[in-house]
């Protein structure tokens, strides 16, 4: 069995043809096979919106949320069971927009997940509305007179909101991206992985052709832990780059916290209440 | 004297709280029962606060009305009419408060005391309540040593220093009351009680220990008034079980995180007041879709918006029966004592899991905050585990459920052959989204009727099914309407509605036949839970069935209840 094929399942793939996520589905799929991980291991988490089907068309333990809230779902899955492999998935609205504040405090918390952004800069399950990732004076059904609001861009404030592991990767450049994923999986606190993942049909003017002249590769003999110089680098090419930005070792979440066992929470000994007697006699 | 109430006033921030914590807990470790209504602004230093105890030897879960002693911190004390007990009433005053309060004939005999002089000459000036207990301990012949060890176990760990200080604060006290002029309230001796060890316990503790109790090991959490203790209790306690309390940035992601940690295998909970309550109904949603199990504690304050966000009201029932987008199934209990709070929250956590959805606890801040003398605990549940099947369970898919026996449960990630999808989407029986109308009126069926068993079960606790006038309440107000019924001589029949979700429809439905009137009490305007009643009341009935609500922040006096119960009788 090829490595990719214990993650494949049968269910039917709706994105249009030629959508960037194909590639991002892909490249997770080969990832957590190179990985040698376990698919009941892996739990995907998504949000709504197209990036929202990826764990549907994932054979591994699949949650399909609420629009803006995969990264408290997953969080909340790798609280329970520090044993999984968990990986949070969705859109530029879902995690730049409506879940911008969960993106900013999973950052700053950094549990232990991986977060694919399949950014696209436009909503497409919407039929095509503004995202705040999308570009200047961008044109849709919301915007006919052009978005007049500045992009956000993701990377700078995952560097200020203190992320450990930030990349970028692109649904052009498989090997990079499949490397990036498999990095971020490894990365021991909160991954973010911003992917350029063209959306065909509603943003033409980001097509795969434009992101492969104008996405700069980052140089690899950098040192990844310099935060002033990943700050330099997005800003010199206002966040239009592939390749590992930031990367550091601070201790993740689950570590900083004082517990004796490792156990799992979800395999604790929940049947013996012995415990209250003691407690009870506190309030005497 | 059988009852005795004591009312120790002053600013925010001084003390008045503790002093009559350890009060309530003297009391009770000499075997009263004790209950504290407690008044508070929303700030922390600074502004008035007051602890109201009743102390009985019976079980009391209501203020008292008349006061017997008065210690004043602050002029707002000092000065306010109270109902005085016939019995007689003092009222002892900091001497630093100086100008004599004005004299009505709802004011008491106002003594003078030198408690913040006395602190300050232990070498603490915060230890003038401490002065005080020392004076009431002697002044209500209770045990020294009590109090000793009280003090011991409160100041200890804040060094010697602050201990001995207060120590010597505490026998200045005690000589304070001996007075001549106090001579003539020798009759304030309380009757004689065996000595019974007894937790003093508020609603939101009992409330934490339940979800303890019911296998709970993770909360995620935003603080909020009158919720905060919950969290704050079981991030003291879960660390040691192996357990994990998580702080998230809003209610949003603490009902989502809440059910993320579910749906990995872990019994969790979140708690809030009703703003968060809010914020929580589509993570609600979420969870009844998917059916992960999920309970939420509501401790209810005046609302809307921010509200009275100090007082109380159960203005929160609508919306945990009615709030959120689309039909779907979830659980309501309401507590109706602390000892309730206790056992429904354990209860929450099993017919969570048993049924496969949200579950709502709807308690109130006087429930929450008021500290009481408790009865104990049950420590023994009965209710069976529900545990996560093994792969040679699963039988027809990992996702699949049918309720009732056999039932099936969904898997836990990580668990071997139990691979599933689990959406907020319409979807089939395994898991996988499905939008055909026949799947659509199969899977609501399922999930809007699995609760055919439990709406059988009784969700109202009484002692008799037939009489004159049945008064039902719920929450905080369930103690107060026990001690308005006392008076009336057995003439009216107090009924606890502990499941408004799904609603005892039966067992109502009986009650309504076997009772001439039946009045629903409760705190809000529209009358939440006697619309809810009126709903289940035979269409020829509809007459007997009468309203008393207060929304005024304020709890129910007994009078009031007393009043309108009589003219129903």
């Amino acid at each position: 069995m090829a490595l990719i094929d214990m993650y494949t399942n049968e269910v039917e793939q709706t994105w249009c043809p030629g959508c960037g996520h194909y590639s991002v589905l892909r490249a997770l799929k080969i990832a957590l096979a190179r990985l040698e991980i376990q698919n009941h291991n892996a739990a995907i988490v998504s949000g709504i919106g197209c990036s929202g089907r990826i764990g549907g068309y994932t054979k591994a333990y699949g949650f399909h949320g609420i629009h803006g809230r995969s990264l408290p779902l997953a969080q909340g899955i790798k609280l329970a069971n520090r044993k999984l492999t968990v990986i949070a998935a969705g859109g530029d609205g879902d995690g730049f927009a409506i879940g911008t504040g969960h993106a900013m405090h999973a950052i700053k918390r950094n549990i232990d997940i991986t977060y694919l952004l399949m950014n696209n800069q436009v909503y497409g399950l919407t039929k095509g509305h503004t995202s705040p990732l999308s570009d200047l004076n961008f044109v849709t059904k919301s915007t006919p007179l052009g978005q007049v609001e500045d992009p956000l861009r993701p990377s700078l404030l995952a560097l200020s909101a203190g992320g450990g592991f930030i990349a970028q990767g692109f649904s052009g450049k498989q090997e990079e991206l499949i490397e990036l994923i498999m990095k971020g999986i490894l990365h021991k606190g909160f991954s973010l992985i911003n992917i350029f993942s063209p959306c065909v049909t509603f943003n033409p003017g980001k097509s795969y052709a434009w992101l492969r002249e104008n996405l700069v590769s980052l140089d690899e003999s950098r040192k990844v832990s310099d935060r002033g110089e990943a700050f330099k680098a997005c800003l010199e090419t206002d966040g239009f780059f592939t390749g590992l930005l930031y990367e550091n070792d601070a201790p993740d979440y689950q570590s900083r916290i004082p517990v004796v066992s490792e156990t799992p929470l979800a395999d604790l000994d929940i049947k013996n209440t012995r415990f209250l007697d003691g407690l009870i006699e506190e309030f005497m | 004297m059988k009852t005795f109430t004591l009312i120790i006033g002053g600013t925010q921030g001084e003390g008045i709280v503790s002093a009559g914590s350890i009060l309530s807990k003297a009391f009770s470790r000499s075997g009263y029962y004790t209950y504290t209504h407690r008044t508070f602004a929303s700030r922390i230093k600074g502004g008035h606060t007051r602890s109201r105890i009743e102390i009985t030897p019976f079980r009391n879960a209501a203020a008292g009305t008349s006061a017997n002693l008065i210690v004043a911190f602050d002029k707002k004390t000092s000065e306010t009419d109270f109902d005085l007990s016939p019995q007689g009433c003092l009222m002892v005053s900091d001497e630093r408060l100086g100008t004599v309060p004005k004299k009505s004939d709802r004011h008491p005999e106002n003594v003078f005391l030198p408690f913040s002089q006395a602190s300050a000459k232990a070498g603490n000036k915060l230890a003038k309540t401490t002065v005080a207990l020392g004076f009431l301990c002697r002044l209500l012949k209770l045990n020294e040593d009590l109090f000793t060890e009280l003090l011991e176990e409160k100041y200890k760990k804040k060094g010697a220093s602050v201990l001995e200080s207060n120590l010597d604060a505490f026998k200045s006290g005690l000589e304070m009351a001996e007075i001549p002029c106090f001579k003539k309230y020798e009759n304030f001796k309380l009757d004689s009680v065996p000595s019974v060890k007894r937790p003093v316990i508020t609603g939101n503790y009992a409330l934490a220990l339940g979800a303890l109790a019911g296998g709970c090991r993770f909360i995620s959490a935003y603080p909020i008034t009158p919720a905060s203790e919950i969290m704050e209790y079981m991030s003291a306690k879960l660390p040691a079980m192996g357990g994990l309390m998580v702080q998230t940035e809003d209610e949003i992601a603490a009902v989502t995180m809440a059910i993320g940690a579910s749906y990995g295998g872990v019994r969790s909970m979140t708690s809030t007041s009703g703003p968060g309550l809010s914020l929580m109904m589509e993570g609600m949603g979420l969870a009844a879709m998917a059916e992960i199990p999920l309970v939420v504690i509501d401790s209810q304050r005046v609302g809307p918006s921010t509200g009275l966000p100090t007082r109380v009201e159960q203005s929160d029932f609508d919306t945990a029966l009615y709030g959120g987008h689309g039909e779907y199934p979830s659980i309501a209990l309401s507590p109706y004592s602390v000892e309730t709070c206790f056992s429904l929250s354990r209860k929450a956590f099993y017919l969570a899991d048993e049924f496969s959805c949200p579950v709502f606890v709807m308690s109130d801040l006087a429930l929450g905050l008021f500290p009481q003398t408790s009865d104990p605990f049950e420590t023994d549940p009965k209710e069976a585990s529900v545990k996560n099947p093994a792969p040679e369970d699963l039988g027809q898919g990992p996702y699949f459920r049918c309720y009732g026996e056999n039932c099936k449960v969904r898997t836990a990630p990580g668990t071997p052959g139990g691979i599933h999808y689990t959406t907020g989407l319409e979807h089939g029986p395994l898991g996988a989204p499905d939008n055909t109308p026949e799947n659509r009126i199969r899977m609501m069926k399922r999930r809007m009727e699995k609760f055919d068993s439990l709406s059988k079960a009784p969700g109202i606790a009484l002692e008799k099914t037939s009489g004159h006038l049945l008064v039902i309440a719920t929450g905080s107000i369930y103690g107060i309407c026990q001690k308005a019924l006392d008076g009336l001589g057995g003439r009216a029949v107090l009924g606890a509605l502990h499941r408004l979700k799904p609603f005892p429809k039966e067992q109502f439905s009986a009650l309504s036949q076997g009772f001439d009137s039946i009045l629903v009490v409760e705190y809000n305007y529209g009358g939440q839970i006697f619309e809810l009643l009126k709903k289940h009341m035979p269409a020829g009935k509809l007459g007997n069935l009468h309203s008393l609500t207060k929304f005024s922040g304020e709890p129910f006096t007994v009078s009031e209840i007393e009043k309108k119960a009589k003219e129903l009788i």
